[in-house]
């Protein structure tokens, strides 16, 4: 017999699978028309920041903006300072992305796992000299990847553009890029795990988009306690309560990471708790899905 | 040296409402390095569980199972091995190529290695020009072909085939046979999973028949088919009294079958050629004369049958998703291959 044609140092060959199927998990992205929509749509939209308005900065504030170039913008006699209009831009962009950009890139990524668990598929990945684990973490670090690289563009694209129209150059948006990054990512990884035991795209979407969603309604629950007033003092105020507190710790802290994203654009101090307290979620999360997943039959 | 051996296997899958299904029950099994093994076995008898076993698809109950002295299992132990499944899926997105370099990588292999064996695999099961086709427009045969070629990539030492030609035309049956057979003697070990039994008489030289999670048979093939050699004799002239008189004297209480007009035929069950010799003689000596003298040797669907007619009989055997469903596939199946004959 001729000499082996595959690897035979584990490690280094662990590290090789990852980045195959990150790289396979990015292939697969780009097949989906909502990816191409999703880039189309950023594309358009820098497109239109760096084009539709022009401004003219005297002084650090904005003397006049002109819509198409010739359409004056009011701006009246009030003076408006340059990183104050850009950090209303950056903000306005930060808070459509943590909702529907949030929940789009959920949508877009929600099937990875499902579909890697496909009879017949997994079969043939699983039977490769592959840990589970590896497969498991790999297709998930391409999710993330996918989106990594979309957020990318859109935070990075709007970020040159209107340094370069204003000449402000506001880091806090591009930090407001990584806390979204990293919710996405706390969500995700409840999405893995329900995607590995139910193996349902529509399943895993629901569980992905409901963990972010209880973080938003979650956090006025834990703020403002009169709510339990609605129950009759005692055992059932209590068990709300709880479960509510419960709940509060266990999920990802999606409002206060949205806030903190806003935070960031502003130029504010960040609360260091919402991430602490959300990282325990994702980790868990992607522990037992690479456990149970280790531990099935396909 | 054995590339495969299982222990004492076993495997209960646990089923709706805390049942049990018993579908593999204490499989001893050894495959030596350059073998073509052939496991043959009705729907549902375990043939597919051991092979995933053995590829760490699907986990054990009890017992050990190593594959190329490696805990079966393992990664390590996949790291020469290729595996033809019989359900199998391919991204429709990527083509052949992609397919394959996507495993190549998997495999840990270089670009140049990747390219280099990417080009070999295709060629050998003549795919070469599809290379740049999206899988998804791929037909059945197309597909079982790419999945071959994903099994040789890595220029495996043990190659599972699990029904490598289901579905596939009389033509494309025997090109796959071809690409197998250059694989066995380059020295690669094959374990052909089947039913068609015409298909693993063709390809291997040592068959085991697992019925309702057990090996009933295992042997050579030669050996299988012929447990008790079997004459059919063929005398001239009708006096079918005075031919089994002569019989008789060589004590053999021979049976008739049906012959032409002019001759009898008959069915000898003799120990070996010496004891054949004595029977011819003493028919000769009661100045009979010879027509045709055949050896008849069970076909490999005879032993099948009768294999799982007993297993059916054993009374402890029954049960477990493994029991021998005697199903309308299985039985086409078995109504295919036909008793041979050969001169003597």
């Amino acid at each position: 017999m001729s000499e082996p044609v595959v690897a035979t140092d584990m490690r280094k060959l662990a590290a090789t699978q990852l980045f195959a199927l990150i790289g396979f998990t990015v292939r697969e992205a780009r097949n989906k028309w909502t990816l191409l929509a999703l880039f189309t749509l950023t594309t358009l939209f820098l497109f239109a920041l760096a084009t539709l308005v022009s401004i003219d900065v005297v002084e650090g504030s904005i003397a006049s903006a002109r819509l198409f170039g010739t359409i004056p913008l009011e701006i009246g006699n009030t003076t408006i300072p340059v990183s104050d209009a850009v950090t209303v831009i950056q903000v306005a962009i930060v808070s459509l992305l943590t909702t529907f950009g949030l929940v789009l890139a959920l949508f877009v990524t929600g099937n990875i796992v499902p579909l890697t668990l496909q009879t017949g598929w997994v079969d043939l990945l699983a039977s490769q000299p592959l840990g589970r684990t590896v497969l498991i973490i790999g297709r998930a670090l391409g999710a993330v990847a996918v989106v990594a690289v979309t957020f990318a563009y859109l935070f990075g694209g709007s970020w040159s553009v209107l340094t370069w129209k204003t000449g402000f150059g506001n880091a806090g948006f591009l930090v407001a890029g990584m806390i979204i990054l990293f919710t996405f990512l706390c969500c995700y990884s409840g999405m893995v795990l329900v995607g590995v035991l139910t193996r349902n795209s529509p399943i895993s979407i629901i569980a992905g988009v409901g963990t972010w969603f209880m973080g938003l309604i979650l956090y006025p629950l834990h703020t403002y306690a009169e709510w339990t007033t609605a129950f009759d003092p005692g055992w059932k105020r209590s068990l709300a309560s709880g479960i509510a507190e419960t709940l509060y710790w266990v999920l990802p802290k999606s409002l206060e990471l949205t806030e903190n994203a806003t935070r960031a654009t502003k130029g504010d101090a960040l609360a260091w708790t919402p991430f602490l307290a959300s990282m325990p979620f994702a980790i868990v999360c992607i522990a037992l899905a690479c456990w149970w997943f280790s531990r099935q039959d396909y | 040296m054995n590339v495969i051996e299982t222990r004492d296997l076993a495997k209960t899958f646990g089923g709706a409402l805390g049942s049990k299904v018993e579908a593999l029950r204490g499989v001893d099994l050894q495959v030596g390095a350059g073998e073509a093994f052939g496991l043959l076995g009705p729907n549902g008898a375990g043939k597919t569980t051991l092979v995933k076993i053995l590829l760490g698809l699907v986990g054990a109950s009890d017992g050990d199972a190593t594959l190329l002295g490696h805990r079966a299992g393992t990664p390590i132990s996949r790291l020469e091995v290729g595996y033809m499944p019989e359900r199998r899926h391919y991204p429709g997105f990527l083509t052949a190529g992609q397919v394959l370099d996507l495993f190549g990588k998997l495999l840990g292999m270089d670009a140049t290695l990747r390219r280099q064996r990417i080009d070999l695999v295709l060629e050998e099961v003549e795919m070469s020009s599809w290379r740049n086709q999206k899988v998804g427009g791929f037909s059945k045969g197309m597909q079982q072909r790419l999945a071959l070629a994903q099994a040789l990539l890595p220029d495996p030492r043990v190659l599972f085939l699990d029904e490598p030609t289901e579905g596939i035309d009389p033509l494309g049956r025997v090109s796959i046979r071809g690409i197998l057979r250059r694989n066995l003697e380059q020295g690669k070990t094959l374990f052909v999973n089947s039913h068609m039994l015409g298909e693993v008489e063709l390809l291997c030289d040592r068959v085991a028949i697992l019925v309702k999670g057990k090996i009933r048979r295992e042997g050579p093939l030669s050996s299988l088919r012929a447990p008790n050699p079997e004459y059919r004799l063929t005398i001239a002239g009708s006096d079918e009294d005075a031919a089994r008189a002569a019989l008789a004297a060589a004590g053999q209480e021979a049976e008739s079958v049906p012959a032409p007009p002019g001759l009898t035929v008959w069915r000898l069950e003799v120990g070996d050629r010496s004891e054949l010799n004595n029977v011819l003689d003493a028919t000769r000596s009661a100045g009979l004369e010879i027509e045709e003298v055949q050896r008849v040797r069970a076909s490999l669907e005879e032993v099948f049958v009768q294999t799982i007619n007993e297993a059916d009989d054993d009374k402890a055997g029954a049960g477990g998703p493994g029991g021998v469903q005697t199903s309308a596939k299985g039985a086409t199946e078995v109504s295919v291959a036909t008793r041979e004959v050969d001169n003597v």
